[in-house]
């Protein structure tokens, strides 16, 4: 379990969080939505401890962040927003190994089950096809693709995606939802989404927490998501239909006709 | 999983290894046969091209990595070289590894990260060569170089054969050592280039990488000096390199790079140094600066 306790962040005077405390269970998919500026993926960063100068505790498994060794860390929380390669000559796969980098012994190869995975996260995002391709000539789709698998390869506990549908095409969005669905099948793992695209985390989540200037606004199942959260927050008039298939919320804009 | 085309690729490289393979022999047997090449300049060249595919592998962790004259690499070797054949004339390749990793740490640790993008990254490199330049005129102008050692030593590699063949011997144990110590690291070298994130997944501190990686680095560049000298430098534009080679590939570039070695031996026999040197050193700027300015997209490992 991850969670976060009395965590507070100022940055040149201004408080960017105030006060979040928060639990995500094993198996649970959190979204987190808000508008910019709210402190969402400022929430991300303290949660992975890419920003250390908070005030207050983030957990995991009743442990410290700020304990763990970098390699410890990195076992345990994946995080998508870091993982844009500074050069792109290496080919997709050469690339997307290197994400298992904490589970080999310094200075060792990788072994037959970093490949393996490696492979099975390549199926899924639909890049077998793009194994021996330099990462250079990939279209944002596939770069977008390729960086979500690098989340993903690593296996670790804790899943952060910081604005994952950015550059996917629906095929590509329907494979993100199906993946982020089976990473926490088996009970064990958990996964923290921001974004933007409220239908993403009304269809993908099974907890909602709003931020509005740096707090949790609400802490909702996407079944009490309502048109006046969005009135209220987001100061945008929408309305809401229930998807047939699976009775969570739609979220449309009204349109001028 | 199978590699696309993975039938094609595997007939290619054996026929890249027959033919390299072929080439090297030949080389081999013409020399040892009609002896046109002294013993220790084919072990020099092998030291050389190893130390060379070694080095092409560390520079490729830098994603905007110019030749070995560019980066500065062989100038500061060379500076330091000169400075101890002069001053510390006992123990003159240990003195310049020393003195090349203090000037590498400034330039890799410090320099570099600061002007990482293609066009400036080449400024470190160039302040080198302007320091080297000024001083081998002072040196020259005030007659304090030793006449009895060869000015263009310390940039010809092979051009000076007094070396011993013990010391030849450990130049080429070395830089095997290091050839393999750098096919071990390769993951983690990949990971630095990826940027200061990615070597974190490593558990290693990444200042930490980056000064192992100018330690290797400063090696590299004196064991090149020592060996090819500055006329290596344009091996960087043969289109012989792959980022991450196949075992095939990767002797094919060795074979061609030993080629290209002794030929700059055979060349330097008729032509006088200070020739081969300058036009060497015109050349790497010219195609150093028609890749950052004329042809941005030419691909060079």
């Amino acid at each position: 379990m991850i969670e976060s306790r009395k965590l507070s962040i100022k940055k040149n005077g201004n408080e960017i969080l105030s006060d979040i405390s928060t639990a995500i269970r094993e198996g649970e998919i959190l979204g987190i939505i808000g508008r910019a500026g709210s402190g969402k993926s400022m929430f991300l960063r303290c949660l992975c401890a890419d920003e250390w100068n908070f005030q207050g505790e983030v957990l995991i498994n009743r442990r410290p962040v700020r304990s763990f060794g970098k390699k410890l860390l990195h076992k345990t929380i994946s995080c998508s927003h870091h993982y844009k390669p500074g050069y792109l000559d290496d080919t997709v796969y050469d690339y997307l190994i290197m994400s298992r980098t904490p589970f080999k012994k310094l200075f060792n190869p990788f072994g037959e089950e970093d490949r393996l995975i490696t492979e099975e996260y390549m199926e899924q995002f639909d890049l077998t096809e793009y194994q021996t391709t330099p990462l250079r000539y990939c279209t944002s789709d596939v770069m977008a693709r390729i960086i979500l698998a690098f989340a993903f390869i690593r296996k670790a506990p804790v899943l952060l995606l910081d604005n994952p549908t950015c550059n996917l095409s629906i095929s590509s969005l329907s494979r993100l939802q199906r993946s982020i669905m089976r990473y926490v099948i088996n009970g064990e793992n958990q996964c923290v989404i921001v974004s933007h695209d409220l239908n993403f985390i009304t269809q993908t989540a099974d907890r909602i927490l709003v931020f509005d200037n740096g707090m949790i606004a609400e802490d909702l199942n996407p079944g009490e998501i309502t048109a006046d959260i969005f009135q209220q927050y987001f100061n945008t008039e929408v309305f809401i239909s229930r998807n047939i298939y699976n009775g969570k919320p739609s979220i449309h804009l009204y349109t001028e006709s | 999983m199978p590699r696309t085309s993975s039938n094609h690729q595997s007939s290619g490289e054996l026929k890249a290894l027959i033919l390299s393979t072929i080439i090297l022999l030949l080389i081999l047997t013409f020399t040892l046969v009609y002896g046109y090449i002294p013993l220790v300049v084919i072990l020099l060249s092998v030291a050389g091209t190893i130390s060379y595919i070694s080095w092409n592998r560390v520079s490729n962790s830098d994603p905007h990595s110019p030749d070995y004259i560019q980066s500065g690499e062989a100038g500061a070797a060379s500076l330091l070289l000169v400075l101890i054949l002069i001053y510390i004339p006992t123990w003159p390749v240990v003195a310049a590894l020393i003195t090349t990793f203090l000037l590498f740490i400034l330039e890799f640790m410090i320099f570099i990260p600061a002007t990482s993008n293609r066009k400036t990254r080449f400024l470190p490199g160039n302040i080198i060569m302007v320091l080297l330049a000024v001083f081998i005129f002072y040196i020259v102008k005030d007659g304090i170089y030793p006449g009895k050692i060869l000015l263009w030593a310390p940039f010809l590699g092979f051009s000076d054969l007094s070396l011993s063949f013990i010391t030849i011997v450990v130049f080429t144990g070395t830089s095997v050592l290091l050839y393999v110590f750098i096919l071990v690291v390769n993951p983690e070298m990949k990971l630095h280039g990826y940027g200061k994130k990615y070597m974190e997944l490593t558990g290693l501190h990444p200042t930490l990488a980056g000064f192992i990686l100018s330690a290797v680095r400063s090696l590299l560049a004196v064991l090149l000096l020592v060996t090819i000298g500055w006329t290596g430098a344009l091996l960087k534009y043969l289109p012989v390199f792959h980022r991450s080679p196949t075992p095939a590939g990767e002797i094919t570039a060795i074979s061609i790079i030993l080629i290209y070695i002794l030929g700059i031996y055979i060349i330097l026999l008729y032509l006088p140094a200070g020739i081969v040197l300058a036009l060497m050193l015109l050349l790497s700027y010219i195609l150093t600066y028609a890749k950052i300015y004329l042809f941005p997209r030419w691909k060079v490992y």
